[in-house]
């Protein structure tokens, strides 16, 4: 039998190849897809960002535990798929504001939340709002992250926020913002309807948004 | 007789800053340089002499006490034959990575500082600095950090995860190596063309744990500031963000200053490096502070870095003076740096 504690230690520690044998192996055994991502992955992905938190890894630690995350997940979703159990639990559209190019801090949101079972459609860097509100539109989305590292770039959130209401799409996507200058105030004051201040709270926010426990 | 910016800094690094009239005032000005005096940041990034021209106008008004000759991060990576896109009133930035593949590192080529094109110009700033303020201000020539540049031409997604990645472990030192050469030529061409320090700015290096930055950057990073050193120049790090973890690594990597943003412990960090011979600049919040913050704060963030430092440490911003910064609060800045305790 394949000690699932070890998948669970390839993904806290970003062994991607490892976490691909053991994945593979698994499934040779029968084991249940759901219950490895649930109960062992994203477990491990939730240690991940709680070790980032306390500085305790660092930003390459997390974006190699993302990839080890990722590549076990592409092995699993055609399985899950074929059972008819889609495992998305949410759709994401996230992206950085227009005029802010950082993306480090959007892009370990965006890989913790597709590690806890959400799919992300990652849009990119320096996007106006109508290439969000075409994302959402496209793919449907119900969530909507924004990021932005920039005092300046900061206020085109709301920007964004206000081309929903246009666009008529504000009550069918909850909004979540971040980014190192953003803080609560601010996203109530632009009407957001969440924020967080680390990938791994933002997953937990996004939850609530949803009501998914 | 009125002393100069130049002999404030040589007091400092002396160890003499007791007799001082007052500490350096180390502001960083971009962005704000180009805007104070009405020109599109695109052209401050393009053109030495509007560069040169921002950074005089500012150093008088606001009483700063060195001549910079930073725009943005990517000139080394323009050099290098990375096409970038120059938006009129926005930093340039490149319109794909040069090394989408670590591999592409074995064809990667230097260049001559002194035939490049947008290194040149930074050359072509300093000669004017020089011309017009001859060792009345320190010259602040700038290089990219052996991790910033890595990170400028592979994307730095991909070099926080090729730093880490044993499999292309030889590939991504080679990349290393060459930034540390390429860095160290233009350096020396810097120092030869009249600048006194050199910077070298690697705000990558806060992304990394404190192994990684011991065993991979730092050793690198030191080449660059002996060979600074070797060629009669003074040292300057600047690695914006959190570095509170690798302060005690960076002593032996021998800088002659440290720049420390503002989430750095101004106290422990003089502590660090007293009597190791480097000095401390920093370390108000630029943003929270200067830019948003009322003159009184500033003036007592200012006066809780003198504290701190003990008159120790050269003060400025942890990082560049936001563009649209007031200009009452800079002035509140300079003053403030009088003040005795
Ligand atoms: C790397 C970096 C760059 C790189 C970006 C490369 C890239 N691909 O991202 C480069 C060199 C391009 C760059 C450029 C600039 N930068 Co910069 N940069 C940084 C640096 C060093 C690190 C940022 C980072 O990635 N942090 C790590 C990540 C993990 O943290 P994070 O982004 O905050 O993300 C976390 C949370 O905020 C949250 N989060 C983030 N996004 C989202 C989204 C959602 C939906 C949610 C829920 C949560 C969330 O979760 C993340 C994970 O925990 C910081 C300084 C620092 N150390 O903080 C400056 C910094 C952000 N930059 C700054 C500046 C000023 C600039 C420039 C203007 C400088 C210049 N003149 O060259 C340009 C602007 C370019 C542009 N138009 O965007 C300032 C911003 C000041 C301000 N508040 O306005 C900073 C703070 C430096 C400073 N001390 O002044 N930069």
């Amino acid at each position: 039998m394949t000690d699932l504690n070890l998948l669970y230690e390839a993904i806290l520690k970003g062994k991607k190849k490892t976490a691909i044998e053991l994945t593979n192996a698994a499934l040779e055994e029968k084991a249940d897809p759901k219950s490895l991502i649930d109960n062992h992955m994203i477990k491990a992905m939730e240690e991940v960002g709680r070790q980032f938190e306390n500085h305790e890894i660092f930003v390459p630690e997390l974006l190699m535990a993302g990839r080890a995350m990722k590549a076990s997940l592409n092995i699993l979703q055609p399985v899950l798929q074929g059972q008819g159990a889609g495992v998305s639990i949410g759709k994401v559209v996230i992206g950085t504001v227009k005029g802010d190019l950082h993306d480090i801090g959007k892009n370990l949101v965006a890989s913790m939340l597709e590690g806890c079972g959400f799919e992300v459609i990652d849009i990119g860097i320096d996007m106006d709002s109508a290439k969000f509100v075409e994302a959402i539109r496209e793919h449907k989305a119900n969530i909507l992250g924004l990021s932005a590292l920039l005092t300046t770039t900061m206020p085109y959130m709301k920007t964004v926020i206000e081309a929903l209401k246009e666009a008529g799409l504000r009550d069918q996507v909850k909004v979540i913002v971040g980014g190192a200058p953003v803080s609560q105030s601010f996203a109530t004051e632009i009407g957001a309807d969440g924020y967080s201040d680390t990938a791994n709270s933002a997953v937990t926010k996004v939850k609530d948004l949803l009501g998914i426990l | 007789m009125k002393i100069t910016p130049y002999q404030r800094l040589r007091a400092m690094l002396d160890g003499n800053a007791k007799d001082l009239d007052r500490v350096p005032n180390f502001n960083i000005l971009m962005f704000f340089a180009a805007f104070y005096i009405n020109k599109p940041f695109g052209q401050f990034c393009t053109d030495y002499r509007i560069l040169v021209e921002g950074n005089l106008s500012c150093v008088e008004k606001f009483d700063i006490d060195i001549l910079s000759t930073l725009s943005d991060p990517v000139r080394e990576t323009a050099d290098f034959g990375t096409e970038l896109e120059y938006p009129e009133d926005e930093l340039p930035h490149p319109k794909k990575v040069l090394l989408p593949n670590i591999e592409d590192v074995e064809n990667l080529q230097l260049f001559d500082p002194l035939k490049s094109k947008r290194i040149l110009d930074r050359i072509r700033a300093i000669e004017l600095f020089k011309k017009e303020k001859n060792n009345e201000y320190p010259i602040l020539g700038w290089v990219e950090g052996p991790l910033a540049e890595a990170s400028d031409l592979r994307g730095i997604n991909e070099s926080l995860v090729d730093i880490i990645d044993d499999e292309n472990e030889e590939l991504f030192h080679l990349l290393l190596k060459k930034c540390t050469q390429e860095a160290i030529w233009c350096a020396k061409a810097q120092i030869e063309a009249g600048a006194h320090i050199i910077g070298v700015g690697d705000a990558a290096a806060s992304l990394i744990s404190r192994d990684l930055y011991r065993n991979i950057v730092a050793p690198y990073e030191k080449q660059i500031a002996d060979a600074i050193k070797n060629a009669g120049g003074i040292a300057r790090l600047h690695i914006c963000g959190d570095i509170n973890h690798i302060l005690e690594d960076i002593v032996n990597v021998g800088f002659d200053i440290i720049d420390i943003d503002w989430m750095v412990d101004m106290k422990r960090a003089v502590e660090i490096f007293d009597g190791t011979g480097s000095i401390i600049n920093g370390n108000v919040d630029p943003v929270a502070v200067v830019f948003n913050g009322s003159t009184s704060d500033v003036r007592n963030a200012v006066h809780k870095c003198m504290k701190d430092s003990n008159g120790k440490a050269c003060i400025s911003a942890g990082c560049e003076i936001p563009k649209f910064t007031p200009h009452e609060n800079l002035i509140a800045f300079a003053q403030a740096l009088y003040d005795k305790f």
